[in-house]
């Protein structure tokens, strides 16, 4: 190494004597061999490596730093300014020693890691896995960070079907909640089975044909709530719903004169129930089907 | 691991898509039985209440949720008929529960319930059980709707 970059070596460290700038340069130049890396960036790090020397010693740290340095490198030829405080989720022999580093550096303010954090993302799409730096005061094993992933995923998705569960805003708490959807989840189960016992029921009594009538009927109350909705949302849903109603039950009943009773039916319910709710359960739907049989 | 997903797709078909299937799985019932025939009240209804699940499973992703995947395919084999899936891109079917103990035991009690509930769920992790179950519980919701509308439509005078 050349005497410019000893001293330089030398000047940023704050204390030390020349042996550390010794086996600094030594490392420096190992890793320069492996990378290449200008000394300006390398420098950038040390003020970052170096008040750790105080703290923890001087080869721990070192040894930290080398592999922090090496390891990074090794996988990405970018040279980044700031190797030693990124954590990745690699094999657990280098993660133990980057962990040790992302100790040091949670230690940091707050706002260095945050900006890191900004500065890293954008810079490494092509990477696969999530680049995430310890938190202050948290415990940096790769299965607790793993762990709180899951854990507010988990967090994450037990927000949205919050929303979907009535009554449950007020709710906090996993086990209460998930208590919650059980119920919802049963009690609609229950619903499905009500009403298909009730159908069941229901059908043999009709006179006529049943599957006519049945079409006929759930025409006519589709055709409410397209003509209901036609009047508060945008009229795409109309056209798009004749679409439907007109193929799809071409093709499940045959008979091509039924069709026309179909329209007949569907215009009249266009007309007639224009004004009236969403809500089905109209007695007045069986009078119209009558006649028309 | 995996990369974050920042948008969870719950969406759901209108409830056109749900009555049309309802209605041509109820059609092509009525074509395989007599109904002048005094059938026994419960097997028309276990029939009515499967046609609604694989209608509502059909109408709700066909074969794009792990949940009508299931319910699909537990239908078929009930029938012994043959369901035939179109190759996806991610392997979702092939989830394998990790038997490991990084699960809180507290809310794996209920997830074991929720798993029981939801079709399908037995070899799913927590997270993804909990985006079938949102799913899940619209389409229920939709089909509840659907059925509603029909009987009230249907109900004599």
């Amino acid at each position: 190494m050349d005497k410019e970059t000893e001293e330089n070596l030398n000047c940023l460290l704050p204390f030390g004597d020349g042996n550390d700038a010794m086996m600094i340069s030594d490392f420096v130049g190992r890793f320069c061999d492996t990378q290449e890396i200008s000394l300006h960036s390398i420098s950038d790090n040390f003020p970052v490596g170096f008040p750790y020397l105080g703290h923890f010693g001087h080869s721990q740290v070192q040894e930290s730093n080398k592999s922090s340095l090496l390891d990074p490198g090794s996988v990405s030829g970018t040279g980044k300014t700031r190797p030693n405080s990124r954590k990745r989720k690699e094999s657990p022999a280098s993660n133990s020693k980057e962990e040790n580093n992302a100790a040091v550096a949670g230690k940091q303010n707050e706002t260095e890691k945050s900006e890191n954090k900004d500065e890293e993302k954008p810079s490494e799409p092509y990477k696969d896995y999530i680049h995430v730096r310890a938190r202050r005061g948290q415990a940096t094993d790769s299965h607790s960070i793993a762990e709180r992933a899951r854990r507010e995923k988990i967090s994450a998705r037990m927000k949205l079907l919050q929303d979907l569960v009535p009554g449950c805003n007020r709710i906090t708490g996993k086990a209460v909640m998930l208590d919650e959807i059980i119920n919802y989840v049963e009690s609609l189960q229950r619903q499905v089975q009500f009403l298909s016992m009730k159908l069941a029921t229901i059908n043999p009594r009709t006179e006529f044909n049943t599957a006519n009538a049945m079409l006929s009927a759930e025409m006519l109350q589709l055709g409410e709530s397209l003509s209901c909705s036609e009047s508060r949302f945008p009229s795409e849903y109309l056209p798009v719903g004749k679409n439907i109603l007109s193929e799809g039950f071409v093709q499940a009943e045959a008979p091509a004169f039924w069709e026309n009773d179909l329209q007949s039916i569907v215009h009249m319910g266009f007309r007639d129930y224009q004004q009236q709710s969403i809500n089905c359960s109209e007695p007045t739907v069986q009078m119209k089907i009558e006649p028309e049989r | 691991m995996a990369s974050a997903d920042k948008p969870i797709n719950t969406d759901v078909p209108e409830k056109d898509v749900f009555t049309l299937h309802f209605l041509q799985s109820l059609s092509n019932l009525r074509r395989q039985n007599t109904f002048n025939s005094p059938e026994k009240t419960n097997d028309r209804v276990k029939k009515i209440k499967k046609a609604a699940y694989v209608s509502m499973a059909r109408a709700a992703g066909g074969t794009n949720r792990l949940w009508s995947r299931a319910l699909l395919r537990r239908a078929a084999k009930e029938n012994s008929k043959v369901v035939r899936f179109p190759r996806r891109k991610k392997r979702v079917t092939c989830l394998r529960r990790r038997r490991s103990n990084r699960r809180d035991p507290v809310e794996e009690e209920e997830a074991e319930r929720l798993r029981n509930l939801v079709p399908g769920g037995g070899g799913m992790e927590t997270s993804k059980l909990m985006e079938e179950t949102a799913h899940y519980i619209k389409c229920l919701s939709m089909q509840v709707k659907v059925m509603q509308c029909l009987v009230d439509g249907l109900a004599p005078k």
